[in-house]
């Protein structure tokens, strides 16, 4: 699947079962990120799909 | 995952999965209970919101220009530009757009005009000569020029976005540093004096966390850009709060436990605190300050 990071502005391509394992390897806290697949929010539990495309928003901003 | 209504589920906190509709409900509630409970706007107030663009200010701005339409309370935007550059031009220009939209008057005072330089131009003789972190001086020079616009400007409420989040670390960050007597001026109601030079600071976003404010800029349809501040990583702040980030995501809650165990301190600190600091006033500027010149223009007359 293709993830947009919204902190650092990069794409990367990976595989993840659950938003969980998708926050997991790429070392998010649960507590600094939002999961959004076409528009709509994905909890951290919600199953994910090879071919979905994920923006990781960032929690974390400003000062 | 979902909502008792039986919608799926956008967010997930301690009180249960909440649906895209009981979510924004649950964070517009927790909101208007926080201004009822401690007092935070009455009828009679100026209002004025403090204000970056940034996702918490224009959640509080949008919340509390509701708030006072509602209650036919007089309300205003203030913005501080400190001249960071590829950082602060992005929120003001969100704000702008925000602000024209709901029809808020928006002001704008910056550090060059107020103290002749930017926070850019300033930072570098800041470290190096004087060992002073550019978020130090951004802290003293922001808070005294919001103050003063506010002031000049009739308010007789100064609300800020300070979150959950932000009271979780500055509460852990004056406990780690040993400054219990600046925990006293937390709370939803900032500060220990009640000199009539300093417009009083409330904090209507008390109870709500980061990531319900990025969730609600982000199903409300608020426009903002993601912005960090270039200095962020300089900030004892910035270790804190990723400190607690992990904890809060290991332990869910925990960022609620350490302001709910504040507040129940928070009374003896006052009593303990309060009126215990002397205020002269500035020689310089005339504002108040604990010695004979305020931080601020002890700051600009090194810095210049």
């Amino acid at each position: 699947m293709k993830v947009y990071l919204e902190r650092t502005g990069k794409e990367v391509e990976l595989r993840a079962t659950d938003g969980r394992d998708l926050l997991k390897q790429l070392k998010i806290p649960e507590a600094e990120a939002i999961l959004v697949r076409n528009n709509e929010v994905v909890l951290p539990d919600e199953a994910l799909r090879e071919t979905d495309d994920i923006h990781i928003l960032s929690v974390v901003s400003g000062g | 995952m979902e909502c008792a209504c039986g919608k799926k589920a956008v967010y997930k906190g301690q009180g249960g999965a909440l649906c895209q509709t009981h979510f924004l409900d649950s964070v517009e509630k927790k909101v208007e209970r926080t201004i009822h409970e401690y007092g935070l706007i009455k009828k009679g107030d100026t209002v004025c919101v403090a204000a970056s663009g940034g996702k918490d200010s224009l959640v509080v701005l949008f919340l509390v220009n509701n708030y006072c339409s509602s209650h036919d309370i007089p309300l205003f935007a203030l913005a501080v530009d400190e001249g960071i550059e590829g950082y602060r031009e992005h929120t003001l220009t969100d704000l702008k757009t925000f602000c024209e939209k709901g029809k808020i008057a928006l002001h704008v005072v910056s550090f060059k005009e107020s103290y002749g330089k930017t926070l850019d131009e300033i930072h570098e003789k800041a470290l190096k000569q004087f060992n002073k972190k550019p978020c130090t001086v951004c802290g003293v020079f922001r808070r005294t020029s919001l103050n003063r616009k506010a002031k000049e400007l009739g308010a007789t409420k100064l609300i800020t976005g300070h979150n959950l989040d932000d009271e979780s670390q500055s509460f852990l960050m004056n406990v780690l540093l040993g400054n219990m007597s600046h925990n006293a001026s937390l709370g939803p109601v900032t500060g220990l004096s009640d000199n009539e030079s300093f417009v009083p600071r409330v904090k209507p976003l008390y109870f709500v966390t980061e990531k319900e404010t990025r969730l609600y800029c982000f199903l409300k349809g608020f426009k903002i850009d993601f912005a960090e501040c270039p200095n962020v990583h300089l900030s004892f702040r910035s270790r804190v709060r990723d400190w607690l980030n992990q904890m809060e995501s290991e332990f869910p809650g925990v960022k609620n436990s350490v302001v709910n165990a504040f507040l129940s301190i928070l009374p003896d600190l006052k009593s303990k605190y309060k009126g215990k600091k002397e205020f002269k006033t500035c020689e310089r500027c005339g504002d108040p300050c604990s010695g004979d010149v305020c931080n601020a223009c002890k700051l600009e007359e090194q810095l210049s």
